[in-house]
């Protein structure tokens, strides 16, 4: 009787242990949850205006501009893209002295 | 006393002990009851707590959901409430950022002298006084300034002054600014649809966002559109032209690819006096289009077989017929062959083979391009054509050569890659096709490759020589028709224009420029039609997007004269330098027609009907 008692006040306290415990847990969870759901906002919040500052970036009117100003490059011209089987090959020459 | 005594205790004794036994009798059926009740007691509380726990395992472990579908439900939703616009290649046109929006509370704020030095160093374009007076005072509420950029936020931050706060708005954003501005269109300040896809589609891109968000894909190309936009622009300054179209489609399919309206505007900033620049050419424009109409008349007559392609019409002499008079410009004076008509752009021949094919039979035939309804595009801005009403014998030769018709450049687009795609008339569209599309057909694949023949011995030979790009295998035709201005048709203010079709052996984009009253060199009119102003334009965008295209260009081929072109001297001269000005419908300018002062299409129509009556 008096052991089966304490067995009952261990169980109780057992539980009682487990289940704060188990609310801790989940308490730190949640809060990490709620934590990890603003970053995950604000991320794709940032992403949203970095899609919007990329595209602004990238108005080809200003890439023209940057690449007329950085680059030496012309537009290609049609006589410049011919087949394959019409680039003339490099032949090689053996034992010229010149 | 003792014997009673002892009696009487005795008995007491006896009394008692029985009464103990009694006592005791009771005491253990009492405890055997309480124990059996307690038994029972625990017994039910087991039963129950059996069952709650059954019932637990139950619901967390057998039917348990997966942990996942909780987390999905509960992630919040994007804060925008409008999707995103891309363009075919995924390139944001339009967006809905969160901005943020200064306010002040006066009640908080300690140093008003300071925060007003402060903030003006972030903010220039602030002014002082109004600063300082909306920091002083009995309210809690004033805006200071409204959706800043996000470095000003930060700036603003690092100040860290009391007494100041942001609150978030959406505000709808164009990245490209103008590049897209007709077709993607723009919102009011709750960011409702107010025009382009932004109206059309308003609805859609309204619905609540799945996760995650999908943007609203076009057809358009923004390469496209930018090569589109700087070539337009640079010709319209160069020929000081008031307006400009330009438009690229798809031939095999009716996708948009590239469409602009000048001038433009900037969607991010709606300014009152752009108002006329929000009109957009493309779709809401009616021009006469000129000789371009010339394709569809040497269509339909051929398709009908109406005229082979070795027939031909006698051009001498000019038409007569009631009061007009229908000549051409640099007349050959003498018999034409189809080809002829087409490549030196006569009035005369195109007049009679309208003629020859008949009003009916015109009529049916550009309905079926699309040419007498509303424009099809998924737009508000579309409008409907100006068309003869009623249609007599006079304006089937007039819009034999594109008079006394007036279309949008989008629908004259769409239906010259009808006649140039092999026969198939697609509506043009700003949504992506699937491949396999539904067209209708509206001529026979010969009559087709007959025409592809015809634009390319213009370009080779004929007036749209300045639109060839070696390589691309350019065709097209020009066309050059005069203004209605203060009721007559004026000399000097034209819509010249081209349509281009490359490769022209295998169709794939239709080009179209166009240009509202530019000037050639010099100012010499002649030097203002199509020929010169609009082909030469369309070739440097040919140039430009065929290798974007990823056409390969190939080694440039002779075009063969057929045999029934000659090209003497005198027309060669006469091609590069006149693109056959269609002023040729010279009626007597009645009272009603000189008696308004605008230039509309109505004036022309009551010029051309009322002289007939």
């Amino acid at each position: 009787m008096r052991r089966s008692f304490a067995i009952g006040i261990l169980c109780v306290a057992g539980m009682a242990w487990g289940v704060f415990y188990m609310k801790n847990a989940v308490r730190t969870l949640d809060s990490e949850l709620a934590l990890t759901r603003e970053t995950y906002d604000a991320t794709v919040k940032r992403i949203h205006v970095l899609k919007a500052e990329w595209s602004y970036l990238n108005r080809p009117e200003r890439l023209a501009r940057l690449a007329r100003r950085h680059l030496e490059l012309q537009p290609v011209s049609t006589a410049q893209i011919v087949a394959f089987n019409q680039v003339p090959l490099r032949t090689v020459v053996r034992g010229g002295g010149q | 006393m003792t014997g009673f005594g002892n009696l009487a205790r005795r008995g007491a004794i006896r009394a008692a002990g029985k009464y103990r036994r009694d006592f005791d009798e009771k005491i253990a059926r009492n405890v055997a009851r309480g124990r059996s009740r307690l038994r029972v007691t625990a017994y039910l509380f087991t039963a129950a707590f059996v069952l709650v726990s059954a019932r637990l395992v139950d619901l967390t472990i057998l039917k348990a959901q997966p942990s996942h579908a909780n987390i999905r439900a509960t992630v919040s939703q994007p804060q925008s409430d409008r999707a995103d616009v891309v363009d075919r290649n995924g390139v944001l046109l339009a967006t809905s950022l969160s901005t943020a929006s200064l306010y002040v509370n006066p009640q908080e704020v300690f140093d008003v002298d300071k925060a007003v030095e402060k903030l003006t160093h972030v903010l220039p374009e602030l002014d002082r006084e109004g600063l300082r007076r909306k920091m002083i005072g009995d309210h809690r509420f004033a805006w200071i300034a409204r959706n800043l950029t996000p470095r000003q936020q930060h700036a603003i931050n690092d100040l860290g002054l009391p007494g100041f706060g942001f609150r978030h708005e959406d505000r709808r954003v164009y990245p490209l600014a103008r590049l897209f501005a007709h077709v993607v269109g723009y919102t009011d300040i709750d960011n409702r649809g107010l025009a382009g896809i932004e109206k059309y589609f308003d609805d859609r891109l309204r619905l609540p966002m799945v996760h995650p968000a999908e943007p609203f894909s076009v057809s358009l190309d923004g390469r496209f559109q930018h090569v589109l936009h700087e070539e337009l622009t640079a010709g319209m300054d160069g020929f000081h032209a008031k307006a400009a179209v330009g438009v690229v489609l798809d031939a095999t399919s009716g996708e948009l690819r590239a469409m602009v309206s000048l001038p433009d505007f900037d969607p991010n900033h709606i300014r009152p006096e752009d108002d006329h620049a929000r009109f957009n050419r493309a779709t809401q424009g009616v021009y006469e289009m000129g000789s371009t109409f010339k394709l569809f008349t040497a269509a339909m007559a051929l398709d009908g077989g109406v005229v082979s392609p070795n027939g031909g019409y006698d051009a001498s002499e000019p038409i007569q017929l009631a009061r007009h008079t229908i000549r051409d410009y640099h007349g050959k004076a003498r018999w034409l062959s189809v080809p002829e008509i087409v490549m030196f752009s006569s009035n005369i021949g195109a007049a009679k083979m309208a003629q020859a094919v008949g009003t009916d039979e015109q009529r049916k035939f550009l309905e079926r391009l699309g040419l007498l309804g509303r424009t099809r595009i998924e737009l508000v801005e579309a409008a409907r054509p100006i068309i003869p009403s009623p249609w007599r014998e006079i304006n089937t030769m007039t819009i034999g050569f594109g008079h006394g018709l007036a279309v949008t450049p989008l629908q004259l687009t769409s239906a010259v890659a009808a006649i140039a795609n092999g026969g198939i008339y697609y509506p043009p569209s700003i949504l992506p096709r699937p491949r396999q599309t539904q067209g209708v057909r509206v001529v026979s694949s010969s009559t087709s490759s007959e025409l592809r023949k015809l634009m390319r011995l213009t370009v080779a030979h004929g007036t749209g020589g300045r639109a060839d790009v070696e390589g691309y295998r350019v065709g097209g035709k020009t066309g050059t028709a005069e203004k209605v201005v203060r009721g007559g048709y004026h000399r000097d203010a034209l819509i010249s224009s081209f349509v281009a079709v490359f490769p022209i052996d295998e169709p794939k984009f239709v080009v179209l420029v166009l240009f509202d009253e530019p000037r050639g060199p010099e100012n010499k009119p002649r030097l203002a039609g199509g020929g010169w102003t609009a082909a030469p334009v369309a070739g440097k965008i040919i140039a430009r997007l065929g290798p974007l295209a990823g056409i390969a260009p190939r080694a440039a081929e002779p075009v063969p004269l057929p045999a029934s072109v000659k090209l003497d001297r005198e027309s060669q001269t006469a091609s590069l330098s006149q693109t056959a000005v269609a002023r040729q419908v010279s009626a007597p300018a009645t009272d009603r027609a000189s008696a308004s002062t605008t230039g509309t299409m109505e004036e022309l129509l009551s010029q051309i009907l009322g002289a007939v009556h």
